[in-house]
């Protein structure tokens, strides 16, 4: 036998079940809002573009001023520790690889800097001459290609990356492959200079 | 003991209405977004970079050429700048009571190696 009721009938404690339920549902979603959880993650990317944009600007000066005082290596690695403890302080992991070619007349420098955060292996191919690099954290490596045509295309490959780079032998090309992430938002690019 | 019940339910459903009243009454129901005045200080900084006028500005911490070329209307706002050794130069946000936007662009140079960061103090 079932028992039916008239609303009239139903028991003061479902109706208070029934707020309970409601106002909690209603507070989360004023929680939500209130602290702007759906929101405030565009605000988030947005600096870290600005941020990354930063980088993607300087790293071609620092380049140049490495060149101009003879000393590439120490000027990219000082910018990028540099770099790292401002963003470090702000709860920004900065990781790059910064990739650098000088000649010797028709033979090609290639250095390595590793600023991944970890050991990483580099493949250079030019003209179908392969080396493979390893390159530790925060170290650097290098090799020479012999008699590279003036205009030469360079193929990069690490970790899962792969890039083509159209590069003149005679002067200073610069490669930087540059990573910027706060938890879960990351934002990767790279320069050629 | 059946009233008792009766009271116990009238009593809870009163905590949960005026409390919920109260909640509603002390903050606004639709919530005012503010422009992120941050990101846009970050934007403002980035574009005054690519002026090599401003970098020049920077690096000779001409304080007063740096605040008149980052128009900001209607906030008030200054800036510090710091070498790599951390050490600063500039001035600090004049009211502590406000809300404060702090952006920040790394300057790697101006015509030799010479790290600077310049940080934005947006406020109103």
């Amino acid at each position: 036998m079932i028992e039916v009721r008239s609303f009239g009938q139903v028991k003061g404690q479902y109706f208070l079940l029934g707020a309970i339920i409601i106002i909690t549902l209603f507070f989360t979603g004023f929680y939500l809002v209130k602290n702007e959880s759906i929101f405030s993650s565009s605000y988030k990317a947005d600096d870290l573009k600005y941020l990354f944009y930063n980088m993607q600007s300087e790293y071609p000066r620092v380049f140049n001023y490495g060149i101009n005082e003879s000393d590439i290596t120490v000027e990219l690695r000082n910018f990028t520790e540099f770099s790292r403890s401002i963003y470090s302080s702000n709860i920004l992991n900065f990781t790059t690889l910064l990739i650098y070619t000088t000649n010797i007349s028709d033979n090609l420098n290639v250095t390595i800097v590793n600023y991944l955060g970890y050991d990483t292996e580099v493949e250079l191919n030019i003209s179908g001459t392969l080396k493979n690099l390893t390159v530790t954290d925060e170290g650097l490596n290098s090799t020479i290609f012999s008699a590279v045509n003036p205009k030469f295309v360079m193929t990069v490959k690490f970790n899962s990356q792969e890039k083509q780079l159209s590069m003149v032998r005679d002067k200073y090309n610069l490669y930087t492959y540059l990573q910027l992430r706060r938890k879960s938002e990351i934002i990767k690019g790279s320069v050629l200079a | 003991m059946r009233g008792f019940w009766y009271m116990a339910e009238s009593i809870i459903a009163a905590i949960i209405l005026i409390s919920f009243l109260a909640v509603l009454s002390r903050q606004p129901i639709v919530p005012t977004y503010t422009e992120d005045m941050s990101v846009r200080g970050y934007r403002i900084l980035m574009d005054a970079s690519q002026k090599e006028a401003f970098r020049y500005d920077v690096y000779s911490e001409d304080f007063t050429n740096i605040i008149s070329s980052l128009e900001i209307p209607g906030y008030y706002y200054n800036v510090s700048i710091c070498d790599y050794s951390g050490s600063c130069n500039g001035h600090d946000p004049l009211n502590t009571n406000a809300t404060i936007w702090a952006s920040s662009y790394i300057f790697s140079g101006n015509g030799s190696y010479e790290p600077k960061i310049l940080r934005l103090y947006i406020w109103r």
